[in-house]
């Protein structure tokens, strides 16, 4: 009974279930537009079968697929009349996952065409970065300072506050955004250039450190001054708009 | 200034930068218009061509850059004991996706593939081909992703336009729905 041996099994890697179906549909030349549903969840279930006998993990979405495959299988087997009394509409019962593939599949070739792309790109080459160019102003800043590294640095300042006095005085709340732009305009007009996490050291409370943020929040919004960051995870700083004219 | 040295001066910038550079930055730079750049940049492209130079510029994330020629990959991946690092099926994949409908959410994501793709966003976010793009409004405000400007550097495209084109993308889909309908 052992016939275990004399087998050579492939079994292909899928990216998914839609990716197994598109697989079944092109080796047996069905017509995407009219699958044999039967036959197709044969094949689909058979295959996740060699799957658990190869001790593969079959995940969550190649079961709910075979599920969506026997739901469809049993929508078409009720006489389309009495089909139509409960839906008004006399759709096939197949369409939507049709068109689930179809856009799948589309996808499928442009990352082809990507990953072609990639191998191509791999033999161009341009300078490496140099950051001893960047330390000494020569460049502007090449990448826009993007939300996740303002939030991390964020992150980092917020524990940078100094938290031990439990026992404090309680100030009256005076801290307000338009005050902190007012104070950075004037710390700008004497520095030219802020650091980031020095300028936040100075302040004691979140509050402090929030206002600040949207201080140099609006007025990089406003054009008035520029945010800039050197290196990645490296130090934001920000300088007035204008000066940043006469350095480019 | 003379053609001759305003091609020079170009070369110079070209030379030094380690990043595209974009045209209206070279522009205002050598005090120029853009257009001239263009010109400038296509005259030593051919130059560089004529004279059988191991490099050239291309045009790439909106911004001109010298580049080696492919010819030459191997040599300098030996200097740089170049690992290959070639992102995977299911990243390029999800890529696509991302770059066609961005911003987008996970959970779109997931209903396009089919599969989860949470791990993959994450190795995409840290290979910095994409980032986060706000959050939708809808209920439970999900995150959206967008491609970045390394995107179009890491497969040497000018800008999201020169992505394959969506068109026949659009006439498979109407011609699914022609043949819904058509019963």
């Amino acid at each position: 009974m052992s016939e275990k041996i004399g087998y050579l099994v492939k079994l292909q890697a899928f990216e998914g279930p839609l990716d197994l179906l598109l697989h079944l549909i092109r080796k047996n030349k069905m017509d995407i537009y009219d699958i044999p549903i039967a036959e197709v969840t044969r094949q689909y279930l058979s295959y996740l079968a060699a799957m658990e006998q190869f001790d593969i993990e079959v995940a969550s979405e190649f079961i709910v697929m075979a599920a969506t495959l026997m739901y469809i299988k049993s929508k078409m087997l009720i006489p389309r009349e009495m089909v139509k009394i409960e839906e008004e509409i006399d759709e096939d019962p197949r369409a939507p996952l049709v068109e689930k593939l179809l856009e799948y599949q589309r996808f499928k070739e442009i990352s082809r065409t990507l990953a072609t792309r990639e191998e191509h790109e791999s033999h161009y080459f341009t300078r490496p970065l140099d950051l001893s160019l960047i330390e000494e102003k020569l460049d502007e800043p090449y990448f826009e300072l993007d939300l996740l590294e303002l939030v991390k640095t964020f992150n980092r300042l917020i524990h940078l506050i100094n938290t031990e006095p439990k026992v404090r005085e309680i100030i009256v709340d005076d801290i307000n955004i338009n005050l902190k732009i007012e104070e950075l305009t004037h710390m700008m007009h004497y520095q030219n250039l802020v650091n980031i996490s020095e300028l936040f050291k100075n302040y004691k409370t979140k509050k402090e450190v929030i206002a600040a943020l949207l201080a140099l929040l609006e007025m990089a919004k406003n054009g008035l001054i520029v945010l800039q960051q050197v290196e990645l995870f490296g130090e934001i700083r920000g300088y007035p708009a204008q000066l940043s004219l006469e350095v480019a | 200034m003379k053609i001759s040295e305003a091609k020079q001066i170009l070369e110079a910038l070209l030379f030094v930068s380690d990043v595209p550079l974009k045209s209206d930055k070279i522009a205002q730079i050598m005090e120029i218009d853009a257009k001239t750049v263009a010109i400038l940049v296509d005259e030593l492209k051919k130059e560089y061509q004529s004279r059988e130079q191991s490099f050239n510029i291309r045009e790439i994330s909106g911004g001109y850059q010298f580049y080696t020629l492919p010819e030459y990959s191997s040599w300098i991946k030996k200097m740089f004991a170049a690992q290959e690092n070639r992102l995977s099926t299911a990243s390029i994949e999800t890529l696509a996706i991302i770059a066609y409908k961005q911003p987008i959410t996970r959970l779109e994501i997931e209903e396009i593939r089919g599969v989860s793709v949470s791990h993959t966003i994450k190795k995409l976010i840290d290979k910095k081909v994409i980032t986060l793009a706000g959050r939708k409004k809808v209920p439970g405000r999900p995150i959206l992703y967008r491609t970045t400007p390394f995107f179009l550097k890491y497969f040497g495209l000018k800008d999201i336009s020169e992505m394959p084109q969506l068109a026949d993308f659009k006439d498979l889909l109407s011609s699914a729905e022609d043949g819904e309908s058509g019963e």
